[in-house]
């Protein structure tokens, strides 16, 4: 074993990580729905590359979203468990850290089988899934006006 | 690194939008030969493949249909001969008992990243990845049998080296722990895993033990004479205790060297539960009564257990190293290190750290209110002849405050 991290260490070098390399304000950050600088800080810069991640995770939340929803009606605890684990991960990767963190109270809720606990957490799930696509959406929108035809 | 970015490095993860961000990562820091599997038998596929064998797995554990954990058996069973990286969105113990699975199983673990992944958490675990290992398999160990260790026990070939053990408080030195080392005419140093056990099995550990005892109490005596008071500390298992006669045999032992039975400290652990107690309960009250002392060895590990404090009169107790190693950085590992030395301390016994592998631990030792440490970061275990040396130079260490030695001290 060469450089384990382990808590809480990681999370403050992660920190400084974030504040070394991401000198950009973060203000108001935690209250947008999916914060670029995330997805920048292990891509890069390139504008072409961040607009196809985002166009990629698009896709998947919209998929993944789905399955939720289904496994939500078929009270199907296992299904909801695998999807918003998938969901989290992409979501916290891409800067949505409100919907990675709804997906991981499901995840915690479907994992732990109390399903009918999950109707308020649903609820608040939907709203901020609604919230990351109209945001993804104006910035490809944006994106594709700032770009050379 | 710069020459091994052309290695084949396979991620594996489930979800496809993750599995396309980690392999843009390993491109981003200069990675040519990149794959990507969304399940584990296509992974395992590439490690049977006739060329590009993957020598670096990034590994997601949480993954529906084989797990991350699954994975890693099938990869034993391939004879996977690269290395690993678990990648996860899980809680540290979980990632942590995942590590230590993945290590028994001999696969190399370079570390764990947490999701999001830091681009710099990556390179700093890629800057410490060694290259590909050439074979999974290393030449086989190889058995002796019983006869061969008997006449090496007859014929002077098991000799002790001894490791260190200092204060905490002030750094000086107040004892040795024997560790018998095998001087094999042909095959050089052979190490106890590989015969203990051949001892045990052909009732050779009494002919042993003594051999060891009579050699620490030789050199233990030296030692005295050369003006080193040193408490020498030798393992006795639980399960050699079987014979009434040993307490007689240590005494006499002890007084033919001249070396006070204050001095000698017997380190006893247990391998196996065992049935009938009474026996090795009669031998160690008799050497405490003979002013032997007494310590629990490893303890928290195997049945070296909460019921042996109970049973047998112990005045020193040893933390595995287990519970020392890392503990400043993992409440897990330091919760037990405390709960652990708060119960020795309550039964008013002297407390030794097992496993003090660097600056780190032994700096949460020094604000632990922990007695004595043992383990790399102070000294490996070296022949007798080379501790003279060894303690000037920690000595010197230790007047400059212990001052970083380098990275791997060991």
């Amino acid at each position: 074993m060469d450089d384990y991290m382990s808590k809480p260490a990681p999370l403050a070098d992660l920190q400084a990580l974030l504040e070394k390399w991401l000198p950009v304000a973060q203000t108001g950050a935690a209250s947008v729905p999916l914060d670029v600088q995330v997805l920048r800080a292990q891509v890069g810069d390139d504008p072409l590359m961040l607009a196809e991640f985002l166009g990629d995770f698009q896709v998947s939340i919209q998929g993944l979203a789905q399955d939720i929803a289904q496994a939500f009606a078929a009270s199907d605890a296992r299904a909801m468990d695998v999807a918003a684990h998938k969901l989290k991960s992409a979501a916290r990767a891409v800067g949505a850290r409100a919907l990675g963190e709804v997906c991981a109270e499901m995840e915690n809720r479907s994992g732990a089988g109390q399903m009918q606990a999950l109707s308020s957490v649903f609820a608040r799930f939907q709203a901020e899934v609604q919230a990351v696509q109209a945001h993804l959406a104006s910035i490809l929108a944006s994106d594709s006006r700032e770009s050379p035809p | 690194m710069s020459g091994a970015l052309d290695i084949h490095v396979v991620v594996l993860d489930d979800e496809p939008f993750m599995l396309k961000l980690l392999a843009r990562l390993l491109v981003n820091q200069g990675f040519t030969n990149i794959t990507t599997c969304d399940n584990g038998q296509a992974a395992l596929d590439l490690v049977d493949s006739a060329e590009n064998v993957p020598a670096l797995i990034l590994c997601d554990l949480n993954m529906p249909g084989m797990d991350g954990v699954e994975f890693v058996r099938k990869l034993v069973e391939h004879r996977y001969a690269g290395s690993l990286i678990l990648v996860s969105g899980e809680d540290e113990r979980i990632l942590q008992s995942a590590r230590k699975l993945i290590q028994a199983h001999h696969i190399e673990v370079l570390g764990s990243l947490h999701k999001p992944v830091s681009p710099h958490m990556l390179s700093d675990l890629m800057a410490g990845w060694k290259g590909p290992r050439r074979s999974l398999n290393p030449a086989p160990r190889k058995r002796y049998d019983a006869e061969r260790l008997r006449h090496a026990i007859h014929h002077g070939e098991l000799i002790n080296h001894y490791q260190p053990k200092v204060s905490v408080a002030t750094g000086q030195l107040t004892g040795v722990e024997a560790l018998v080392r095998w001087q094999h005419p042909s095959d050089g140093m052979v190490y106890p895993d590989q015969f203990i056990g051949m001892a045990e099995t052909h009732g050779l550990m009494d002919a042993l033990t003594h051999a060891v005892l009579a050699q620490a109490f030789t050199d233990a005596a030296a030692w005295s004479r050369q003006g080193l008071q040193l408490t020498m500390a030798v393992n006795v298992s639980m399960d050699n205790l079987t014979v009434l006669e040993f307490p007689e045999f240590v005494s006499a032992q002890a007084q033919v060297a001249g070396v006070a039975p204050q001095r000698i400290v017997l380190e006893v652990t247990e391998s196996r539960l065992m049935a009938d107690l009474r026996a090795p309960l009669e031998i160690l009250t008799r050497l405490r009564l003979r002013r032997f002392r007494l310590s629990i060895d490893d303890f928290g590990t195997g049945h070296s257990s909460l019921a042996q404090l109970r049973d047998a009169p112990f005045e020193q107790l040893k933390i595995d190293q287990s519970f020392v190693h890392g503990a400043h950085a993992d409440e897990t590992i330091r919760a037990i290190f405390f709960a652990s030395l708060g119960l020795a301390k309550e039964l008013g016994m002297e407390v030794v750290a097992e496993g003090v592998e660097d600056q780190a631990d032994w700096e949460f030792l020094r604000q632990s209110g922990c007695d004595l440490a043992q383990g790399y970061y102070i000294a490996r275990p070296m022949p007798a002849a080379e501790l003279w040396k060894w303690h000037a130079a920690w000595q010197q260490r230790s007047d400059a405050g212990l001052p970083f030695l380098h990275k791997d001290a060991p």
